[in-house]
């Protein structure tokens, strides 16, 4: 019996021990779980859901099977943050968020066009934070989009473009 | 790890967080593993995104629009 609880003590040191290295490297890192951290099987449900709509889409708008997914190589998803801060911050705005929009491409003679999304960027005016007081801090938030803040679109589509999850 | 797909998506019945049923985006990472990324196949093949990485989280639950209908610019 003592052996056993010499075991499991042993178990326990050592799952700590993993655990505590595993928080320590991230914490060094600078990596950190942001909100909205979904598991692939929460994924699968968000994607099932979408079934129904995407046929209704496909059937009574674009007239073959629509687009549902968007990727961006991490370059280009890294730099347009960047860039976006970085622009908005020229347009007197500081940056809080990006609003990722559900789009579609125009018609063309033959085709009706895909689904898609695009991003642009949110914030609120520079000097609005220096102002800012309590009446209006104790309002919700609800980040605006930046006028004249860049958006980002061209991402590739799903291959084939009404793949499920996971591709 | 070589960048991030989006997929357009909605929320369920069972859902508790007050949005039942409305649509979503999720994104999931895509990438190649690491081994293959060495291999002269790889290299063969015409340039493409990696497939979604099995097993890795996503992220969702993004604010909605306001109110949900809402156009661009908001």
């Amino acid at each position: 019996m003592k052996n056993f609880f010499t075991l499991l003590l042993g178990i326990i040191i050592g799952a700590a021990a993993v655990y505590f290295f595993y928080c320590k490297e991230d914490l060094e890192n600078g990596v950190v779980a942001p909100k909205g951290v979904i598991t692939p099987e929460e994924a699968k449900e968000l994607d099932t859901a979408f079934n129904s709509r995407h046929e209704l889409i496909s059937d009574s708008i674009v007239g073959r099977p629509d687009n549902r997914s968007s990727w961006y190589s991490l370059s280009d998803m890294r730099d347009y943050l960047d860039y976006a801060v970085s622009e908005t911050k020229d347009l007197g705005y500081t940056m809080d968020g990006v609003r990722v929009y559900l789009g579609a491409y125009p018609d063309t003679d033959n085709e009706v066009g895909y689904t898609t999304l695009f991003f642009v960027p949110t914030g609120f005016l520079a000097s609005a934070e220096a102002g800012m007081n309590p009446f209006t801090s104790a309002l919700p938030p609800t980040n605006p989009d930046i006028p004249g803040g860049p958006g980002l679109n061209v991402g590739g589509g799903g291959n084939p473009p009404s793949a499920n999850y996971p591709q | 790890m070589d960048g991030v797909r989006i997929y357009f998506a909605a929320y369920g019945e069972n859902e508790t967080n007050g949005m039942t049923g409305q649509a979503t985006v999720f994104m999931v990472p895509t990438g190649v593993p690491t081994t293959a990324e060495a291999s002269v196949l790889y290299f063969m093949l015409p340039p493409n995104d990696g497939g979604d990485i099995l097993g890795a989280p996503g992220l969702n639950r993004g604010g909605e629009g306001d109110p949900p209908g809402a156009n661009y610019p908001q």
